[in-house]
């Protein structure tokens, strides 16, 4: 097991335990096990948490994988798009190296907070080939596509403060606040309408893969839906009420 | 009746004001009604070269909707067919006017994502900003979810999405929600010098830009240089 799944309240937790902080096939099938998971069960988890358990979050694939060719019909990418299909938002949280893999499983993720010791690249061009599993469209939707073809490019590493700059992470935190740090956000998120949070993402997600319009329309018929829900009749009453809200995800 | 939007014309720039400081300026029904007849002027009077849209008192821009009117339309397909009938944010979006946010204090819910409909954006120091409708079980419905992670990038965008947390002007300043960020005293004054000074351009060729660039939020790269050709071409007959 190199990736393991703990729950704290509404908050689904993933630690990765890589060996030697590479990427294998049991680990990307171990992850996009637990993401399918956790996506279907909208019951009980309301927001998930990625991090690592060691001083590194990934450094890479592992050697297995890199040795792969066509003809092993592997979809290296699937496991990160299993991640970036999460209906639940997702915060990752980073430290030391987050390279290749490491930075592709980050760029799946809704939220990116880092420690300050975080290292962000990705080297492939450098190794003459095209990264793996998503980084060629998720890095310039991320960031933008100057600091992405530079990254991309050069293959230079980024390091904390200068990501948190170009907006390649929301937040920068010292290494020893990182944990907490990311489970309090996570809190908030979950203390949040659940189901809202959930079509937030939607919306957003739904809105990346089309024009503007459409995009505008796609948010009315959540928000058309949504106020059909307990949760937000609870949510309005209670703001008029001035208390805090007690929402049952439904 | 109280004027929930005041107006003032100076030379070719709109001013518009909300106008509800006790309540923060949130939107109600009565002020988006008057909002929808000013953007259509706007629309029509072509002797408008550009408009400023601010809050008046010195604590807001606007805090978003007023959550005492939610839940008074009739019924969910009712409150669909209303705004597909009457789409303010829409219209607002699709002007060629340019429009020019000064935001003081809150801009919340509504309130922002009637700046990000904006062109530009001026804040002062202690400006915040937020899309809170999580924390009250629903989602941003002006548009925020799809203006929002077009404006800035896509972490700090789905933060602010999902958590409804506030950031503060400097934050907003960093990340490009703002353009412009200055003192209280000044920032209304720096919008309403920017409107002055986009009055003061060719309206044709202002308004083409606008048009051009908001066609690029609709079709990819080469349409979108196949439509500027258009617009240009459009120009020098």
């Amino acid at each position: 097991m190199s990736i393991n799944i703990t729950y704290e309240d509404h908050i689904a937790i993933l630690s990765l335990e890589l060996t030697e902080d590479y990427f294998d096939l049991d680990s990307l099938n171990e992850l996009a096990e637990h993401a399918s998971a956790i996506s279907l069960d909208v019951e009980n988890t309301y927001v998930v948490v990625i991090r690592s358990l060691n001083s590194s979050f990934a450094k890479g694939w592992s050697q297995e994988i890199l040795n792969m060719t066509v003809d092993d019909e592997i979809t290296i990418g699937a496991a990160f798009t299993e991640i970036a299909s999460i209906k639940q938002p997702t915060i990752v949280a980073t430290s030391g190296s987050v390279i290749s893999a490491g930075l592709e499983l980050a760029l799946a993720c809704d939220i990116r907070v880092a420690a300050a010791d975080s290292l962000f690249a990705f080297p492939e061009t450098k190794m003459g080939y095209v990264p793996l599993a998503g980084a060629t469209q998720r890095l310039p939707r991320a960031i933008g596509r100057s600091n992405a073809l530079r990254m991309l490019l050069t293959g230079e590493e980024i390091n904390a403060d200068e990501a948190l700059r170009i907006g390649l992470i929301s937040e920068l935190i010292d290494e020893k606040g990182l944990d907490i740090r990311v489970k309090e956000i996570a809190k908030i998120i979950a203390s949040r309408g659940p189901i809202a949070t959930r079509f937030a993402k939607e919306a957003v997600l739904r809105g990346s893969e089309v024009g503007l319009s459409e995009g505008l329309q796609t948010e009315l018929d959540l928000t058309v839906i949504l106020q059909a829900t307990e949760d937000r009749a609870e949510g309005v009453a209670a703001f008029i009420e001035k208390r805090d809200p007690v929402f049952k995800n439904r | 009746m109280p004027n929930f939007i005041d107006a003032e014309r100076q030379e070719d720039v709109l001013i518009l004001r909300l106008n509800r400081p006790e309540s923060l300026n949130a939107l109600n029904t009565a002020m988006r009604d008057e909002l929808w007849q000013y953007l259509m002027l706007l629309h029509d009077d072509l002797s408008i070269k550009s408009a400023v849209l601010h809050g008046a008192g010195d604590r807001a821009f606007s805090a978003g909707a007023d959550i005492t009117e939610f839940g008074t339309a009739p019924s969910i397909i009712d409150a669909r067919a209303a705004r597909e009938n009457r789409d303010l944010w829409n219209l607002m979006q699709s002007l060629d006017t340019p429009l020019i946010a000064a935001l003081q204090g809150f801009s919340f819910g509504a309130g922002l994502e009637m700046a990000l409909y904006c062109d530009l954006r001026v804040a002062e120091y202690n400006a915040l900003f937020a899309l809170p409708e999580v924390k009250l079980g629903y989602i941003p419905s002006a548009g925020g979810t799809q203006t929002l992670p077009r404006h800035i990038n896509a972490s700090d965008s789905s933060m602010m999405i999902t958590s409804g947390n506030s950031i503060n002007a400097e934050k907003a300043y960093q990340i490009g929600l703002i353009q412009y960020l200055t003192d209280h005293s000044r920032y209304l004054q720096l919008a309403i010098d920017l409107a002055v000074k986009i009055s003061q351009m060719n309206p044709k060729i202002v308004r083409a830009i606008k048009r051009s660039v908001r066609s690029s939020s609709e079709m990819g790269i080469s349409e979108g240089l196949a439509y500027e050709a258009r617009v240009r071409l459009s120009l020098s007959k």
